[in-house]
């Protein structure tokens, strides 16, 4: 499950520029010894799920209370909106105020370690604690432990309101891209809207969900292996463009997809205003509040299934004071009763620990279970975000016809190429 | 005011990712620029973003503030003048968050009036022209009251003698605001052109949350690509060499803009 990728090149950068800040006097200078370290800082992202980030707030102290007590260490916990996210990692990273521990997504990764702001956790593990994490293969980076996974979740799925397709005389979910085409011929025919995405948004992350899942149903990935290329400009990824085009064309999605956002396609589906919505599985408590008739399934067959799973972590920086500490935490915060509150109080994603049970009333949970193997998360490569922030550019482009699937992909493939081969 | 400068520029000279040091490319960051379809495309934007509401913008504050200085003198001039301030001192990011709402495709309270009324939704934000004219428009809301301010106390100091002599010569109120205000005020124009210029090369904040410079880069303006060279994809040495032409960009334009002014007040 999720996608990996080794590059060469970026661990002998990482070195490299590790080794450059430790000669140019950059970097923390050594470990302080334990017990001289008076607080922590930890960034996160928020909101995760709760209704207010002041409830994410309240709930990360009551979280971290006894370690803090046990350690006698303040953690500084950090909500950082999502909008906000990397820039200001960027910024506190590169003004040596920035976090001990922070929370990471793949894409974020790559740079940081080339430029050796984040360190690998191996030499500060207990291994009981290793053993209890269920996806900390996920967090290895060219064999090091870069990252603890703390949310595997988010899975992107396709949501159907079941009333719309009775009333189009559809009884079941389709399951196929060609299936899909048909259902939603006949909801555009009973005079509702089949689809609807956000290709209005101001961000790049709907790709996780309206593109990326038909790449890799097309049985294509986003990087070469080694993270050195892109690689969605391939037959699969031409035949996921073509089959979003189809979809346009074919009036099962409006053209005025390209001016929504997020908030604007939940809203309309949640009003029962379109039949289908690729969202996550974190959206089932909202749409059990809307009172609509909801179901899903986790992914389409085009050529294969395949879908997007968030895998974030927990990062440990170069500037942690005492990286035995900032590790301790960690594990700390990724072991089970933390994580249950975690889950409990603030998004309700599946356990990632053996020792935490889980909500046995999530829908979810065996679902994660049964499709481990169609689960992708996006690769950690240096550069990728301008990948990923051309290829977003380029498919609306496409969308609003100024360019073919075909030029698309090709001018996303180019751009993303120099980004890669820049961050290398 | 010069630190900022001369490290944009020394920085423009390098290839830096901002997490490690900077190492020195000459001029590669530029040499990369002049290729950049982007980047180019980014200039068309900004200059048609700004050529859409500097121009009205100026007028419409001209043609407002005379309005209320000859004919609202009173309690509803200055109910007027505030409520035309308020969109200034409110933040950009708030402004542009109600108006992605307003505007919305679905939903959105103007297109639920244009349905009322029997027109078809207007997809303002995901029609690459029609949002390159909404961003602008909204701007020209957000600035108006600020610049109506500025003409209106321009026109508090056009001596009253001109107009009570225009008057007693036959001129109409036209006539009034084309031969006596607008030469009387060129000065303060000169200064709400230049503002209004500056301002539009360095939209961000609006672009960036109404449309992220979407759809398909339409609206993606040159601090829109500073942005995202620099803080999105790591590359603040290039992001530097857009910022160092964005500079020389507005320097120019305000030396022809003092020129023109100039000719034409000589």
């Amino acid at each position: 499950m999720g996608t990996k990728i080794r590059t060469r090149l970026l661990l002998s950068a990482a070195a490299l520029s590790a080794t450059a800040l430790v000669v140019s006097g950059c970097s923390s200078g050594g470990d302080a010894g334990a017990g001289d370290v008076e607080s922590l800082n930890l960034w996160l992202p928020t909101p995760f799920g709760a209704e207010s980030t002041s409830v994410e707030s309240d709930a990360w102290d009551e979280i971290l209370a006894p370690f803090e007590e046990e350690q006698s260490v303040d953690v500084d916990v950090t909500l950082i909106p999502w909008a906000d996210y990397e820039t200001k990692y960027l910024t506190g990273v590169s003004s040596d105020d920035g976090p001990d521990l922070g929370y990471m997504y793949g894409e974020m990764m790559g740079d940081y370690i080339v430029n050796g702001a984040i360190v690998p956790f191996d030499e500060y593990l207990d291994p009981a604690a290793v053993e209890n994490m269920l996806y900390v293969d996920q967090g290895k980076v060219d064999g090091e432990q870069y990252a603890l996974p703390f949310v595997v979740g988010g899975m992107r799925i396709l949501w159907a309101n079941m009333d719309l397709l009775s009333a189009a005389g559809v009884s079941e979910i389709p399951t196929t891209w060609d299936d899909f085409l048909s259902v939603s011929e006949k909801v555009t025919a009973s005079g509702k809207t089949a689809l609807l995405q956000s290709w209005g948004a101001p961000d790049r992350g709907m790709l996780n969900s309206s593109f990326f899942p038909l790449l890799w149903q097309a049985g294509g990935q986003i990087l070469t292996d080694d993270g050195s290329k892109t690689a969605f400009n391939s037959e699969a990824g031409i035949a996921a463009a073509n089959y979003l085009m189809t979809l346009l064309e074919s009036g099962a999605m409006p053209s005025s997809v390209t001016g929504l956002t997020n908030d604007e396609v939940k809203s309309a589906f949640y009003g029962g205003e379109t039949a289908f919505m690729f969202g996550t599985d974190g959206q089932l408590g909202e749409i059990t509040d809307s009172g609509i008739n909801a179901d899903f399934i986790p992914s389409l067959e085009g050529e294969q299934r395949g879908t997007f799973v968030a895998s974030d972590s927990l990062v440990l920086f170069d500037a942690c004071p005492d990286k035995q500490l900032c590790t301790d935490l960690a594990e700390f915060i990724l072991s089970g009763a933390q994580m249950t509150q975690f889950h409990e109080n603030i998004v309700a994603y599946p356990p990632i620990g053996l020792d935490e049970e889980g909500d046995s009333e999530n829908p979810f949970i065996p679902v994660y279970a049964e499709n481990a193997d169609i689960l992708h998360s996006l690769p950690v490569a240096a550069g990728s975000a301008g990948v990923y922030n051309s290829l977003y550019t380029n498919l609306q482009q496409m969308l609003l016809g100024q360019k073919t699937p075909e030029q698309a992909l090709e001018d996303a493939a180019g751009e993303g190429d120099s980004s890669l081969q820049a961050a290398q | 005011m010069i630190v900022p400068i001369v490290m944009s520029g020394y920085f423009s000279l390098t290839r830096y990712t901002v997490l490690s040091p900077p190492q020195w490319v000459g001029m590669d960051n530029f040499i990369k620029l002049i290729n950049d379809d982007a980047f180019i495309s980014s200039i068309w934007i900004t200059l048609a973003y700004t050529l859409i509401s500097v121009p009205l913008q100026t007028v419409v504050a001209l043609v407002l503030a005379d309005l209320l200085a000859k004919r609202f003198r009173n309690r509803f001039g200055s109910f007027v003048r505030a409520s035309l301030f308020i969109p200034v001192m409110s933040s950009l990011v708030v402004v542009a968050v109600v108006w992605r709402a307003l505007l919305g495709t679905d939903n959105g309270f103007v297109n639920s009036v244009l349905q009322a009324i029997g027109v078809d939704p207007v997809n303002f934000l995901g029609e690459p022209t029609l949002a390159l004219v909404t961003v602008s428009l909204v701007t020209v809301w957000k600035n108006i009251g600020y610049f109506l301010v500025i003409y209106y106390a321009g026109i508090m100091e056009v001596p009253s003698e001109l107009y009570e002599a225009s008057a007693i010569d036959g001129a109409n109120r036209r006539q009034q605001l084309w031969r006596i205000t607008v030469p009387s005020l060129r000065p303060v124009t000169f200064l709400v052109v230049i503002l209004g210029t500056i301002w539009s090369f360095q939209v961000f904040d609006l672009v960036y949350v109404m449309t992220g410079g979407g759809p398909g880069g339409a609206t993606r303006t040159i601090v829109m690509m500073i942005y995202e060279a620099g803080f999105r994809n790591f590359q603040m040495g290039y992001a530097s060499a857009m910022a160092i032409v964005l500079f020389g960009v507005i320097l120019v334009i305000a030396v022809l803009q003092r020129k023109v002014m100039k000719t034409s007040v000589g």
